[in-house]
């Protein structure tokens, strides 16, 4: 049986930002989806984006209903883990020839 | 994992990923037992601390095969860890393990890997001799095992659920390598091109 789709994901990219108030330190931002994965396109006399991957269209009037399940919730930035390879590799060196002296 | 761990019991999403070791059999006939001990010694280790540097935990080895796994958290980090934990054992194989096999006059080593996101559940066994006590079932196993028989030399292969979750920067250098077929259904499988900085 083909496995169940459990999650979606929607990357967005900020095109724009404005102070609001520096010292509550609230700003204003326009954020768009990730263009490397979704493009605009107008499906049925509906503006929207679409997926060039998995062919899938998001209208804008879905994207409206979704902003608002933002408010409120704090920005998080999550930690890119060990991207560079160099490093990494020098560790892992490091690792296996401590192990076989050992 | 520690008795009543809090997966116990329940359905979780996570992501399961096999790395292996390609043609061992054929290689390890012809390395004496201390040589296969070092060979294999190596390789496992080192893909066990990959994993755990890369946020997973191994859930068992059987032979030649590491076999990980990546519990579902808040966000999407977790699932694009998967990615570059995969990308990094290539890279640890390629670079470390093979040269340094090669210098105690073992043959190089190549590897596999495949990956793939889905639901299962814990359950937990009765015997008293195994060495440990529980078991992860669920489809996403046997998926993620199908979908690393179709990756090649030092490729790693993931299902269209995990695609479907990972960073847009790794998403666009997933090339389509065709579908797996279940009951008339079509899954997909991708080969991640993307290269680490």
């Amino acid at each position: 049986m083909k496995p169940e789709k459990r999650k979606f994901r929607l990357d967005m990219t900020i095109t724009e930002i404005e102070e609001v108030d520096r010292e509550k330190g609230l700003f204003r931002f326009r954020a768009i989806p990730d263009p490397r994965v979704w493009e605009k396109r107008t499906i049925d006399g509906k503006n929207g984006y679409w997926h060039k991957i998995d062919n899938i269209f998001l209208s804008e009037e879905e994207l409206k209903k979704a902003a608002p399940t933002l408010k409120g919730k704090p920005i998080d930035v999550e930690y890119i883990g060990m991207k560079n390879k160099d490093e990494y590799l020098r560790r892992s060196k490091k690792r296996i020839e401590g192990k076989s002296s050992s | 994992m520690k008795e009543n761990h809090p997966l116990e019991n329940s359905s979780f999403g996570l992501v399961v990923l096999y790395v292996d070791i390609r043609h061992s059999t054929k290689i390890a006939r012809k390395l004496r037992p201390l040589e296969q001990k070092l060979y294999y010694e190596t390789f496992l280790n080192e893909m066990i601390s990959i994993i755990e540097d890369f946020g997973g935990y191994t859930f068992k080895t059987t032979g030649d095969c590491v076999i990980g796994f990546f519990p579902e958290e808040g966000g999407f980090q977790w699932a694009d860890n998967v990615i570059l934990c995969g990308l990094m054992m290539i890279e640890v194989v390629k670079n470390n393990i093979s040269p340094y096999l090669e210098s105690k006059g073992l043959p190089a080593l190549e590897c596999r890997i495949g990956a793939d996101y889905g639901e299962a559940q814990v359950i937990k066994l009765s015997s008293q001799k195994l060495p440990f006590n529980v078991e992860v079932v669920g489809s996403v196993m046997n998926i993620a095992a199908k979908v690393q028989s179709n990756a090649d030399t030092n490729q790693m292969f993931i299902g269209e659920n995990l695609a479907e979750i990972i960073y847009a920067e790794y998403r666009v250098d997933c090339e389509y390598k065709g579908d797996l077929k279940f009951d008339g259904d079509t899954y997909k499988l991708f080969k991640v091109n993307y290269a680490l900085g």
